[in-house]
């Protein structure tokens, strides 16, 4: 069978969550004999042959084996980034689905790529949805009004309304409506968190969710196995985009607070140049180290040194990989008590929790660590014995099943 | 059939097909009393035979692929609709050129040729006549072969929601069963992956408990902690003691569950449902036991796949369920297609299996299948659920794998054919036949990419033809194999240089060459149903694989010539026996 995914953004041009979860199943896909295909949206410069279609440039090319078609407007339309309808898009997914020709189309991001979901209705071309993120009910995709807020689901349009009303009621309410429309005839809808299909259903009637939680690379994975007694130095480590959202400030802030000699902060990643810029002033102290981005392939490398991970974003995170991978490596994490990425989390036993944005709580608990680093080897062994991290062939195995029984029922009709 | 019947009658009604020219331009097919079209129809037009003067086929397909719907006979195409679009039965002057970065060259192949003759004899030299025409029908009619008693029955398809259940959904809560299960893992230095696997059976759901048995042959690394710590029974043999049926058998005495469930230390269960479904399975379809096919790991290989995925095709089960029972026919090949059970995951009542244990070394899972069945019980094997489970080995492991794989053939069965095949005549067919690899090696190398695998199919086909005229090689290829490791380019390398070239310069006359064919076309087959171009990188994987199907192929070959060994060899076959049986 032929499946086609389709998502907002994709490799090599960006590399976040999403991109990572549609390569991981791809790639699977692949590996269990489905002829696959990727459809983007390229935001950049193309980088291979450009071809033409009506009002559209587009690009052809493997990423790691795997084949991707990579579209853009000529013109680019204002509402690109939130907006639901483009009838140029519209014209070009039809034709790639005729050419195409999938058994079945995969929805990794409604963004940019929503024409394909119309199309794929029009010509009766089953499609799942995978809910990565809130795009379809929020045109800021994080339902946070602000940076430093966030609101619980639109309600209708009425949260909007009181909290972004920069967006019109009209414009909300038919996006709404036609978000609603699409998840209707979806042939099935997933997310990789109870937190996000419970705040999906809460707000479309009707339309249900499947939990298939993100899996991870075991091949990236290793136990780190180290034990501690009443002296260990500790690593304290950030890995992510360094930004507002992922709270990096707050891990610094927390860690300066810190009264000891012990422990070291280590932040990987990379971010905007001002907000780095107020990081680097905010780390005081010399055993603040930022340690720039590292390839995937060095992650058990990298948690091998990592004693504590630390995720406090002041958004919802939907899943976070990396907090999955943290737990899959036996280290445990200290993160926001929000979203998605806490429903593996048993606060204190296998791992710590603390109120979004709260440096105090986040520094007691980071000081209690240290004042006893022999309690990590509690917790360490409690993640080893009940934390179950599912892996990518796992992930993938459920969404196989889900395309065998999709594209056995439609060729039975 | 009624597919077939229609494109009999639609041949039969153009009057493009000339019985009597099918059968005088394919003299293999006169000995077999075939009905000339019903060949044609089923399979003659897959292998390129021509209907009639009138119509070629392998030049309508490759002139007029892209319009032709995958797996449909040509000339029902050309009846079909070609003839009215004006497109061409034969070759003429002014074809167009239809590939996009590579254009194949077709040569007019010779059915009828002396090489091909010689070929047929040659085959029937060594395997006999009787052999011949039963390899010849059973791939003709592989299809039907396979059924139990009358036909094998689906599996009773488990509940939607089962079906879509997922690794921690809350929602789906199976009630538990009043039973206990006993896992059985033998392990010898299970490695990292070992603790994520118990965990995953500990929280399988649906059973009162789960106990895990763990038979150790001398772990030395962390397999015995982890062990303990999820509060297995761990029995510790002697390495030297281990064999696959007494570790389980060893494992089952210790167990104290209801049902056994055998699997191995790299596998996963794919969700905390899994063990429940194969249960539901065996308890509704009152089989004796239940077996699941396997899914890939993440860096699973080309063959490794390819393998899997043809395997499964063959029983049926690659998007199906199925129960098997004693077949009609009893031979090798149907008691191994219906006495599927795997050491991967096999669940089985301790009551019945203590009535029958392991035995053997070497595919003591199948074994247990076919006693079974031969005592009449049912067998389920399940393509919709699966376990995780795949190896990226190396090729000198499979030169292992198909030396021990045909041991065990001609031990266990007694209709098996060994072919009549001399060590000395075949080790300068390896050296051809390595030839051959080193040859297609290069080639695929400059192609240009990416490329169709049917026109990839046709290329490699070509490049088989034309070696067929070819000489013995006096030496080895000069090219360096990274598709080889170490071990299997030593062990070939060093059988060559000693035993291979007296027939140098020679007309070629193995059989190496045209069954590594056979297996190369597993590959395109694969490739064709799973990709729709192949770009450099798994140009690369189809390199690796070939070498690894080339070893497979020459250690069941050389199996074949421990057989026939008379104890006047100048290579001394037991030292070869020694070490091709080591280690599998």
């Amino acid at each position: 069978m032929k499946i086609l995914y389709a998502l907002h953004q994709y490799y090599p041009e960006y590399q976040a969550g999403t991109e990572k979860f549609v390569y991981n199943m791809a790639s699977m896909s692949e590996l269990n004999a489905n002829k696959v295909k990727i459809v983007t949206y390229r935001l950049g410069d193309f980088k291979h042959p450009i071809k033409s279609a009506e009002g559209i440039h587009y690009e052809e090319y493997f990423h790691k084996k795997l084949p991707v078609v990579a579209f853009q407007y000529n013109a680019r339309p204002v509402d690109l980034n939130f907006g639901f309808d483009n009838t140029l898009g519209l014209a070009f997914a039809r034709d790639i689905l005729t050419k195409e020709k999938p058994d079945l189309l995969h929805i990794g991001h409604m963004m940019r790529v929503f024409p394909f979901a119309q199309a794929a209705i029009e010509l009766d071309i089953p499609f799942v949805i995978t809910l990565t993120d809130f795009f379809m009910i929020c045109p800021r995709n994080t339902l946070a009004p602000t940076p430093n807020s966030l609101c619980n689901g639109p309600k209708g349009g009425e949260a909007c309304a009181k909290y972004c009303p920069a967006f019109s009621q009209t414009f909300i309410k038919e996006r709404l409506a036609r978000a609603k429309t699409i998840l209707q005839k979806a042939a099935k809808i997933f997310a990789p968190s109870r937190f996000v299909a419970q705040m999906i259903e809460a707000e479309i009637e009707g339309v249900e969710v499947i939990v298939n939680h993100h899996g991870i690379r075991q091949s990236q994975i290793r136990a780190n196995t180290r034990h501690y007694d009443q002296d260990s130095q500790l690593n304290f480590a950030f890995i992510g985009t360094l930004s507002n959202h992922k709270g990096t400030h707050l891990a610094i802030q927390a860690f300066e607070k810190l009264n000891t000699e012990k422990a070291y902060l280590s932040i990987y990643g990379s971010g905007e140049e001002d907000y780095l810029k107020w990081l680097k002033r905010l780390a005081d102290k010399s055993q603040t180290r930022f340690l720039g981005s590292f390839p995937s392939e060095d992650l058990a490398k990298i948690f091998s040194t990592i004693d504590v991970l630390i995720v406090p974003s002041i958004v919802y995170e939907t899943y976070s990989f990396v907090v999955h991978e943290a737990l899959a490596c036996e280290v445990p994490v200290i993160v926001s008590n929000l979203g998605g990425m806490v429903e593996q989390i048993e606060d204190e036993l296998n791992s710590f929790l603390f109120p979004p944005g709260d440096v105090q709580a986040l520094s007691e608990i980071m000081q209690s660590i240290v004042d006893n680093p022999d309690s990590l080897n509690e917790i360490k062994a409690q993640i080893r014995k009940t934390t179950l991290v599912p892996s990518i062939e796992q992930e993938a195995y459920q969404y196989q099943r889900v395309y065998q029984q999709i594209i056995r029922n439609a060729n039975s009709i | 059939m009624c597919f077939f019947q229609s494109d009999k009658k639609l041949i039969e009604k153009s009057g493009l097909f000339d019985p009597q020219y099918y059968l005088d331009s394919n003299p293999d097919l006169k000995i077999l009393s075939i009905n000339p079209l019903e060949h044609f129809v089923m399979s003659g037009w897959r292998e390129g035979r021509n209907p009639s003067a009138q119509f070629n086929t392998k030049f309508y397909l490759r002139t007029y692929h892209e319009s032709i719907p995958e797996d449909q006979n040509p000339l029902i195409h050309y009846i079909k609709k070609g003839q009215k679009e004006g497109k061409s039965a034969l070759p003429g002057k002014d074809q167009p050129a239809q590939f996009e970065s590579f254009t194949p060259v077709f040569k007019k192949k010779k059915l009828l040729s002396r090489r091909n003759l010689q070929f047929g004899i040659a085959y029937i030299q060594s395997y006999g006549l009787m052999s011949f025409i039963n390899k010849v029908f059973s791939k003709l009619f592989q299809k039907t072969m396979f059924f139990g008693r009358g036909k094998s029955s689906p599996v009773k398809m488990l509940e939607e929601s089962q079906n879509t259940v997922l690794l921690k959904a809350t929602d789906y809560d199976i009630q538990p069963n009043d039973v206990t299960i006993s896992i059985v893992i033998p392990c010898k230095n299970a490695g990292d992956e070992f603790q994520f696997l118990l965990k995953m059976l500990q929280a399988q759901k649906g059973f009162k408990h789960i106990e895990l048995v763990i038979v150790d042959s001398g772990s030395t690394d962390q397999t015995l902690e982890i062990a303990h710590r999820f509060k297995a029974k761990v029995v510790e043999i002697k390495p030297e003691d281990f064999s696959h049926s007494y570790a389980r058998n060893l494992g089952a005495e210790h167990a104290t569950g209801d049902y056994l469930l055998f699997t191995v230390q790299d596998a996963l269960p794919s969700s905390d449902t899994w063990l429940h479904e194969l249960y539901t399975v065996l308890i509704d379809n009152e089989v004796a036991a239940v077996s699941c096919a396997e899914t890939p790991k993440e860096d699973a290989d080309l063959f490794y796949r390819q393998i899997c995925w043809n395997h499964y095709n063959f029983l049926g089960v690659n998007n199906a369920d199925r129960i098997f029972s004693l077949p009609k026919t009893q031979n090798h090949l149907t008691l191994r297609q219906n006495g599927q059970l795997s050491d991967l995951a096999n669940l089985i009542s301790r009551e019945l299996f203590n009535q029958y244990k392991y035995r053997l070394n070497y595919a003591e899972d199948i074994d247990l299948g076919i006693r079974l069945i031969k005592d009449g019980h049912k067998l389920a094997f399940l393509g919709t659920t699966r376990i995780i489970h795949s190896h990226n080995r190396q090729p000198y492991y499979f030169l292992k794998r198909g030396y021990v794989d045909n041991q065990f053939l001609s031990d266990i069965f007694d209709d098996f054919v060994v072919p009549k095949l001399a060590i000395e005549d075949f080790v300068p067919d390896i050296a051809f036949t390595y030839s051959f690899l080193a040859d297609l090696s290069s080639k695929i190398n400059a192609l240009s990419y990416p490329l169709k695998p049917e026109h990839f199919e046709i290329f490699v086909q070509n490049q088989f033809d034309d070696y067929l005229s070819q000489r013995f090689p006096a030496a080895l290829p000069d090219t360096s194999h990274v598709f080889l490791d170490d071990q299997a380019q030593t062990y070939l390398e060093s059988l060559i240089t000693e035993h291979g070239f007296h027939m140098a310069g020679k007309a070629y006359n193995g059989t190496l060459l045209r069954a590594y064919f056979g297996y190369i076309e597993i590959t395109t087959r694969y490739l064709k149903n799973a990709y729709e171009l192949i770009n450099p990188d798994l140009a690369q994987d189809i390199l690796a694989c070939l070498y690894k199907a080339f070893c497979i192929v020459v250690g069941a070959h050389l199996a074949y010539c421990y057989k026939n060994k008379t104890g006047r060899e100048k290579l001394n076959m037991d030292a070869m026996h020694q070490t091709l049986m080591a280690g599998v």
